[in-house]
């Protein structure tokens, strides 16, 4: 290479590095870990954990989830995403369900940070929507997502099953807690103080337990009881269902 | 000057090889490129239909589907085309328990109908094992128990044929016939696959109109129950867990209790675990549209259900317990005969054959 080749090389490189220190916002990137426990533990789906003199397994969990923010010191917030979905059903084993579901913002500005809010269901704007307003690679055209009866999203599917006989099929009992409706919306807000920085990923787990979720009156709701939440005098179930969702996510 | 090379190649390659047989004259440039979108219908009450970024249906890419996807030339012995085991006529299924392949050999699964199949987001196949429909599309062609033949021959009918050279160009601005590949094809069939759009049935008109005065009392009677509505005074039938929204399905898998599979280490069929080695999935299929579906018996993957009478016979009485039952399925459906009688004729209205006066849905060789 000549020397006015690497002459005006050099140049090149000093004018860009010259350009760029105005010109760029520092960012950085957030990586929320969502998982679940039961009783502490890691939960496994399909695998079996006891419950009251019974043994249960999980087979679905699911919840849709809007307006996911992080929150500043000085009252002010980043929106993450309007709305998006979490499914549970495949972390069907100990390594999965330890590592939970990874979702990764990046770009964000750097600096101290309080919380991490958002609205577990899809707030009130959402309530005259039904999946034929969205393209198919939108979670909420997803039919099985959607109440017809109700003309609502089920913005939470709980469902279990219970051996109580000794047969080992564990369909003795069974509970499918659909949670919809108006009202099914809740505003989840979790403290935790940390720091996004320029070249590392900050790594924050949201840890929710479904046995304090399932526990109505310190007490775990009997499947026996109440199987569905599908008809309107279960309303209540779906209500205190959500008021524990909301006071329950915990960042670790 | 692409074509000023590829000549001056021809010629190199026609100088080098004096004795053989050369094919110089696979160039397509000459034939314009012109791509037009292809507008895929969007019928009341349907998601709107997102397409693969790389596979945009265009009017020439969906013709070219259709011509391939009608034409025995997939096939090793030019018997048997993608319509064989998906005839229009029966909402693109084959009347038969499980289907027939070419050399007479059976497979072990019922065909599946194709209408509105572009509103499948998730696994396609009753196991779910091909992630899209590009993808699926490979699979009959060297399948031993259907079209038994390979790509390399297919490629090289293709590439030899009096017209597709030009309607591949044509979809996909393809220089030379050379270029013909698999890929192309499969995305054809896919784009035609996704024009597939026909909403024409009476449970359309409901969902369009919101009039369901549209249906009989018997019909509105099965629709009560299938959707579980409440204050009908009807009992619930639960189908809509799993067979819902306007394509009538939602695209995922389930046991629906077929057979006692008890703990689940006995499983003829595995299914769905076959395909993701999960061990609570084995012998979960997926809960397929109900659309046409007075058109496409026999019922389930291996076609073992002869009627609709039949499939809600099956649910009302004889749902088998399994490790991974669906719990939707736990309480049992509970129906009397003229309910149940309702819930089949609920189903009927989910028939639409106004399609078949469509030339789109039916061969172009005719
Ligand atoms: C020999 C009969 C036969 C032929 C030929 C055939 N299919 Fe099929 N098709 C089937 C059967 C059987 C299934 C279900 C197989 C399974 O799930 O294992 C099926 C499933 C499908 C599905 C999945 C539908 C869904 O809802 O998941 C698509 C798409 C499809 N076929 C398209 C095609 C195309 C395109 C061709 C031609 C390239 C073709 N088929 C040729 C019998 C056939
Ligand atoms: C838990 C989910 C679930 C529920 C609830 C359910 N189904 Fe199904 N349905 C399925 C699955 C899965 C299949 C395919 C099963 C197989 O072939 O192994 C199926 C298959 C069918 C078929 C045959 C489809 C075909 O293409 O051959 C019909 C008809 C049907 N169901 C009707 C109903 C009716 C009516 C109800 C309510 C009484 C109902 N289903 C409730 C999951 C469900």
């Amino acid at each position: 290479m000549n020397k006015i080749a690497v002459i005006s090389m050099l140049s090149l490189i000093v004018g860009f590095t010259a350009c760029s220190p105005d010109e760029s916002v520092q960012t950085g990137e957030a990586q929320l870990n969502f998982k679940l426990e039961y009783g502490g533990n890691p939960l496994v789906v399909d695998a079996a954990y006891d419950y009251q003199s019974n043994s249960v397994r999980f087979s679905e969990f699911n919840f849709i989830y809007s307006n996911l923010k992080l929150l500043r010191a000085d009252g002010s917030s980043v929106d993450l995403e309007e709305v998006g979905y979490l499914d549970f059903g495949d972390t069907n084993t100990e390594e999965a369900a330890v590592n939970g579901l990874n979702k990764s913002y990046v770009d964000l500005p750097i600096g101290s940070y309080t919380g991490i809010s958002f609205t577990y269901g899809l707030d009130d704007s959402y309530l005259d929507k039904t999946p034929a307003d969205f393209s198919t690679d939108n979670v909420l055209s997803n039919a099985g997502l959607y109440w017809v009866a109700w003309g609502n999203y089920i913005i939470c599917k709980l469902e279990a099953r219970f051996e109580s006989n000794g047969d080992g099929l564990y369909d003795d009992a069974s509970f499918q807690y659909h949670l919809g409706g108006d009202t099914a919306f809740r505003t989840v807000t979790i403290d935790r103080e940390f720091d996004l920085i320029t070249d590392g990923i900050t790594s924050i787990d949201l840890v929710l337990d479904l046995r304090k979720i399932l526990l109505i009156d310190n007490e775990l709701i009997d499947p026996f009881e109440f199987n569905n939440t599908h008809t309107s005098d279960m309303e209540w179930l779906i209500s205190d269902l959500l008021d524990n969702v909301q006071t329950e996510f915990v960042a670790e | 000057m692409m074509k000023r090379v590829l000549i001056g190649l021809g010629i190199f390659i026609a100088a080098c090889s004096p004795d053989e047989v050369v094919v110089v004259d696979g160039d397509l440039t000459n034939i314009p490129y012109q791509p037009v979108d292809y507008v895929i219908p969007q019928p009341a009450g349907f998601p709107s239909m997102a397409q693969p970024s790389d596979n945009i249906a265009t009017e020439a890419g969906v013709e070219l589907g259709h011509f391939l996807f009608f034409d025995p030339i997939l096939s090793r012995d030019s018997t048997q085309s993608c319509s064989s085991c998906h005839l229009p006529e029966l909402g693109f299924t084959d009347g038969k328990k499980v289907s027939t392949g070419i050399t007479g050999a059976q497979g072990f699964r019922s065909s599946m109908s194709l209408v509105n199949i572009g509103y499948v987001n998730s696994g396609l196949f009753w196991d779910g094992r091909s992630p899209h429909l590009e993808a699926q599309a490979f699979l009959p062609i060297e399948d031993p128990t259907e079209m038994d033949n390979t790509w390399a021959a297919v490629e090289e009918s293709l590439r030899n044929h009096p017209t597709y050279p030009e309607m591949f160009r044509k979809a996909f601005g393809i220089n030379d016939k050379s270029e013909i590949t698999s890929d192309l094809a499969t995305k054809a069939l896919a784009q035609y696959e996704r024009s597939l759009v026909s909403a024409n049935s009476k449970y359309d008109e409901v969902l369009a109109s919101g009039d369901f005065g549209v249906f009989s009392d018997e019909e509105l009677d099965g629709y009560f129950m299938f959707f579980d509505i409440e204050g009908s005074g009807l009992p619930d039938a639960q189908c809509f867990h799993c067979h819902s929204g306007a394509y009538m399905s939602v695209n995922d898998f389930f046991n629906n209790g077929l057979e006692a599979l008890g703990d689940l280490t006995n499983v003829t069929d595995i299914g769905l675990g076959d395909v993701t080695g999960v061990f609570t999935d084995r012998g979960k299929f997926r809960a397929t549209t109900l659309r046409n579906i007075e058109l496409t018996g026999p019922y389930m993957h291996d076609g073992r259900i002869e009627t609709l009478e039949e499939v809600v016979d099956f649910y009302n009485d004889s749902i088998h317990p399994a490790l991974n039952l669906d719990v939707n399925l736990f309480e049992g459906v509970d129906l009397n005969a003229s309910q149940r009688a309702s819930l089949v004729a609920f189903m009927k209205t989910l028939t639409d054959t106004s399609y078949l006066a469509n030339p789109h849905f039916l061969s172009p060789f005719n």
